[in-house]
């Protein structure tokens, strides 16, 4: 498997949000994105971290927006996936279909 | 919506709502600076405001709280492994260190008051850990218990030790100890080599030492065999003694030495440093008690348990209540079980440290809370040399918030800036808590026990670093919620020079002085209460005069020394008489026990025509046992009768002398005590009636704190109901009062007088009747004393604060009072404007102080003597002080506005 990135559970979280989101994938809107989604509530330490994290690897890239009102005047750092960033959430995807492929009737069971 | 390079936050509106500033200046702290951590705030304030429209401000604050608290834990490590991070606080902590430096005066002022706040706090703090806190210095110390009783029916609701026959009981069938051990401190002389020395003795049953974890430095501890009365004389030797008597020669086991008249064999040396519950002995003894000949009763000898593992402290107390019964079915010809059930006797085990630290406890409790408020004290002020400051640098911060420096940025550089100082004035806090301890330890009582275990350890250190911190974030709050969000538009506009920097401004420095009066007031009250209590104290009559003019010291005649009693009785009176030939002695007497001297001794009294019903415990009164000229040598007045004379002596008359609350007892007229009669009682015999031929005044035998102890005093000898038997009292200390001068100078020729009757005898325990009777005013002369350096130190704080805070305000309404001036204003009315400003503040304070006092000084209702805890008095003149003080200290500024020279004033601007 070579030079594959893997994804941490709340990275994959963050990457898909931020392309879901596209031009509007900011901190609160990621935050917002993923608390209505998964139902959990998210804290802005880990969003902001794990954005980090994603920058350091070189799978998103962020740009910071205008100073905006509604918040306090502070600007927007909009996060947008690589072409590495949206491979690793492709390849990501891929494995987990594979591994959750011919469970769904097992699963039925813990419903 | 545009995406553009990164570019610095702008000015910002000011009346909309932003989220708790408190957390937002957390975040700051572990944030990066710049716009990277500005965004995260964004990203929280947006769903704040989202948060606060939908769900209300509550909910909305509640989740900002969370929210912050998860991002410090998630940001702080992560931010400790950044190199850059770490680059860019050393830098800051280096301009932080230059921009104080620039500042000398007011970095100077700030460590010091830091530091008497703080080196005050860890020098008491580590008096309460070494002895409070820290565990005792034995093995499993946690398992080790007092065993105790109390005899609530007859007054004892606390405090009865162990006896003998319960001990024996409770060692043969318990089921919660591992061991049981008992010990009574005492003293003990040695004769044979050089003068006849007495010193400090522990008696312990065999099972003590090594019940305690004790290994014994050489040789071995005691058999059980040593512990019975035909057991072999044995002896252990404390390693004090060891090293002054011995010079630590190893050799000396197997030796012989002289005790008490007995040659014992020397079998082992303690390790250094035991300190066997509270004594620092030299020799150690076993008591050698004779089982078949105890019965149930002589509760004299502190008892000590280890606990089995998992035993709890209640769990043995319930086991050694069942052995109360068992111990008086197997020991009788002492007490019954119905007098004990009338005297609700019961079982009081509790952790051995109780024992250990006794009443201390309170004292260092109050004085660590005395010191506490002294530290609050000081952070006020440094919070008002911070506000004043601030205000200069309030055009500073503002152009750097301007030039895009973020909330979070500056907050978290002011709380840096006051964390730098706190740890600063913690640094020279610890080396002037260093040299308190020592000016602490020699000024505490002599019954601060485990002061061996005091000093500045790993605990002490962590503890004063704590505080610092503590105390760094606690004035830096209040000047960086002040700046954390400048007034960038007005600051600029203004030149910096703010005609009001703000009402809220002049608030907070306003609550920081009136707090500090308020605090102030709190420990002046205290340390009023005290003085109260200490005059109280000294006009208490002990049952003794002018102390200061007598010296006592002790005899023991052991029995290996002289068989016969009466020659006992002649061998006193010799040396009694050589005493009072001494030149210089005004006058001399024998007692078994002066007043306060700690050697007391209780008994059961019967009197005649008070017979007892039946099982009742009779009334217990302490006994003493005296020659003639006693109360004359006291200075104890005698209220009805006469004394004991040297003829009754010799006749051995059956006459004995009670204190004036003895007799009140009994008969409402004191003086009708004399011509009754008293005796002894014990079960089941009819010892000899003795006639009451006078009565004195009452001795707070137990101490001037303590109330009046009834007393019976016995002739120096006794005899039996047939006259064959004499028993004459073997100890005795004598009470020398000098004609003037210092008695104890008088110590060389008192001691020729006693060997020239007997060169064996050691002569011990010298000390003026003054001596003991500070000692029972120890704790209160030392309370005193810490509370009043305490309130001076803030006092001293309150009064720079309230005379700086009106110098400042003066100052800055120089124009004002120009102009008032220039319109005709008297310089009396100036001055009476700025008193004005000052009295309000300082009312307030009193105040506010009076209400604390009222709630606080009830802590230390234990310490007071003869006086309430909310004494008028003491309030109203406390009160009455600090107002006074204030006003002084605000003359001052108020003369100097008063004499503003308008047209200067003017040009000024």
């Amino acid at each position: 498997m070579g030079d594959r990135t893997f994804l941490g559970e709340f990275e994959h979280l963050v990457l898909a949000a931020a392309l879901r989101l596209g031009d509007g994938a900011y901190g609160a809107a990621l935050m917002r994105e993923i608390e209505e989604r998964t139902g959990r509530s998210v804290q802005a330490g880990s969003v902001y971290i794990t954005v980090q994290r994603l920058e350091e690897k070189g799978l998103v890239r962020c740009t910071l927006g205008e100073p905006t009102e509604g918040r306090g005047g502070r600007p927007k750092r909009f996060v947008t996936p690589t072409p590495a960033g949206v491979r690793a959430l492709a390849d990501h995807r891929e494995a987990m279909l594979r591994i959750w492929d011919g469970l769904e009737a097992d699963l039925e069971g813990g419903r | 919506m545009s995406r553009g390079a990164p570019r610095p936050s702008g000015p910002r509106r000011r009346a909309a709502p932003a989220p708790p500033r408190l957390a937002t200046g957390l975040l700051g702290l572990v944030l990066p600076p710049g716009s990277d951590g500005d965004a995260l705030l964004g990203d929280m304030e947006e769903l704040w405001r989202e948060r606060r429209a939908g769900r209300g401000a509550l909910s909305a604050n509640l989740w900002y709280l969370g929210q912050t608290l998860g991002a410090v834990l998630h940001l702080l490590p992560r931010q400790l492994n950044d190199k850059s991070i770490m680059d860019h606080l050393v830098r800051q902590l280096r301009h932080i260190v230059r921009r104080l430096a620039r500042a000398p005066l007011f970095t100077g002022v700030a460590v010091l008051t830091l530091a008497v706040g703080i080196g005050s706090n860890t020098a008491i703090f580590s008096v309460v850990d070494g002895v409070l806190l820290k565990p005792l210095p034995f093995k499993d110390s946690d398992r080790l218990v007092g065993i105790w009783f109390k005899a609530p029916g007859v007054g004892f609701p606390t405090g009865v030790p162990d006896s003998p026959a319960l001990h024996y009981t409770i060692a043969a069938s318990n089921h919660t100890f591992e061991d049981v051990g008992m010990y009574k401190i005492g003293t003990a002389s040695v004769t044979g080599v050089g003068d006849p020395e007495q010193v400090p003795m522990v008696r312990v049953t065999w099972r003590t030492i090594p019940l305690l974890g004790i290994r014994p430095l050489l040789g071995r501890t005691f058999t059980e065999e040593e512990d019975t009365p035909d057991g072999p004389q044995t002896v252990m030797l404390g390693y004090g003694y060891w090293q002054r008597r011995f010079g630590g020669d190893r050799t000396v086991l197997g030796r012989t030495l002289t005790v008490d008249a007995v040659a014992r064999e020397i079998i082992g040396v303690m390790p250094k440093g035991v300190d066997l519950l509270g004594s620092d002995a030299d020799l150690y003894l076993p008591f050698r008690f004779n089982q078949k000949t105890l019965g149930m009763g002589d509760f004299s000898y502190p008892g000590i348990g280890r606990l089995k593992p998992g035993v709890t402290v209640a769990e043995a107390d319930a086991d050694v209540a069942r052995m109360i019964p068992l111990a008086v079915e197997r020991y009788p010809g002492g007490f019954t079980q119905g007098m004990l059930k009338q005297a609700r006797f019961s079982a009081d085990v509790h952790p051995l440290k109780q024992d250990v630290v006794g009443d201390v406890g309170k004292v260092l409790w109050v004085l660590l809370g005395t010191v506490g408020i002294v530290l609050l004290i000081a952070c006020a002020n440094v919070a008002n040399l911070f506000l004043v400051r601030g205000e200069g640098r309030q055009r500073e911060l503002a152009v750097r918030t301007a030039m895009g420096a973020s909330r979070g940025t500056i907050f978290g550089e002011l709380i840096l800036e006051s964390l730098v100082l706190a740890v600063a004035g913690g640094l020279v806090g610890l080396a002037l808590a260093f040299g308190g301890l020592k000016l602490l330890v020699a000024l505490g009582p002599t019954s601060l026990p485990r002061l061996q275990e005091i000093g500045i350890d790993p605990t002490v250190l962590g503890f004063t670093l704590g505080i610092s911190l503590l105390a760094g974030v606690l004035f830096g709050l209040f000047p960086a919620l002040r700046h954390g969000e400048p007034d960038t538009v007005s600051a600029l506009k203004e030149g910096g020079r703010g005609s009001s920097a703000g009402k809220r401004q002049h608030l907070a420095r306003n609550a920081l002085v009136v707090t500090q009066m308020a605090l102030a007031l709190v420990l002046l009250v205290g340390s009023g209460l005290m003085i109260r209590s200490f005059r109280a104290l000294r006009s208490v009559q002990p049952g003794f005069t002018d102390p200061r003019q007598a010296v006592t010291f002790r005899v023991t005649i052991p029995s290996a020394e002289e068989k016969n009693p009466a020659q006992v009785v002649l061998d006193y009176q010799q040396m009694v008489d050589r005493v009072r030939a001494v030149p210089g002695v005004a006058s001399a007497a024998v007692t078994s026990s002066a007043t306060m001297d700690g050697y007391t001794s209780n008994d059961a009294i019967a009197v005649q025509g008070f017979p007892l019903e039946k099982d009742q415990i009779p009334p217990i009164r302490r006994y003493k046992w005296i020659g003639e000229d006693y109360f004359a040598t006291m200075g104890n007045p005698l209220l009805a009768g006469r004394s004991i004379t040297r003829s009754d002596i010799d006749d051995r008359a059956r006459v004995v002398v009670v204190t004036e609350d003895f007799a009140r007892d009994y008969w409402p007229d004191p003086r009708d005590a004399v011509g009754k009669r008293l005796r002894d009682f014990v079960t089941g015999q009819q010892p000899p009636w003795y006639e009451i031929v006078g009565v004195v005044g009452d001795i707070h035998d137990d101490g001037v704190n303590k109330p009046s102890v009834p007393t019976v005093f016995w002739p120096q000898v006794l005899r039996d109901a047939y006259g064959d038997t004499l028993y004459a009292r073997r100890s005795m200390a004598f009470v020398v009062r000098a004609k003037s001068g210092d008695p104890t100078t008088l110590m060389p020729q008192l001691r020729k007088a006693v060997w020239a009757v007997n060169p064996n005898l050691p002569v011990a325990r010298v000390r003026t009747l003054a001596q003991w009777e500070a000692r029972s005013m120890a704790s209160t002369s030392f309370t005193l004393i810490m509370l009043g350096i305490a309130a001076g130190v803030a006092l001293f704080l309150g009064v720079v604060g309230i005379y700086g805070v009106i110098s400042y305000v003066v100052s800055q309404r120089t124009r004002e009072i120009g102009v008032r001036m220039a319109m005709g204003a008297e310089s009396a009315d100036v001055s009476r404007m700025v008193i004005r400003e000052a009295a309000v503040l300082a009312g307030l304070g009193v105040v506010a102080g009076l209400a604390a006092s009222w709630g606080l000084t009830r802590l230390m209702a234990s310490l007071l003597y003869g006086v309430s805890p909310s004494d008028p008095a003491t309030f109203v003149a406390v009160g009455v002080l600090l107002s006074l003080v204030a006003l002084v200290a605000s003359w001052v500024p108020a003369y100097r506005a008063s004499r503003v020279d308008p047209v200067e004033a003017l040009r000024f601007e």
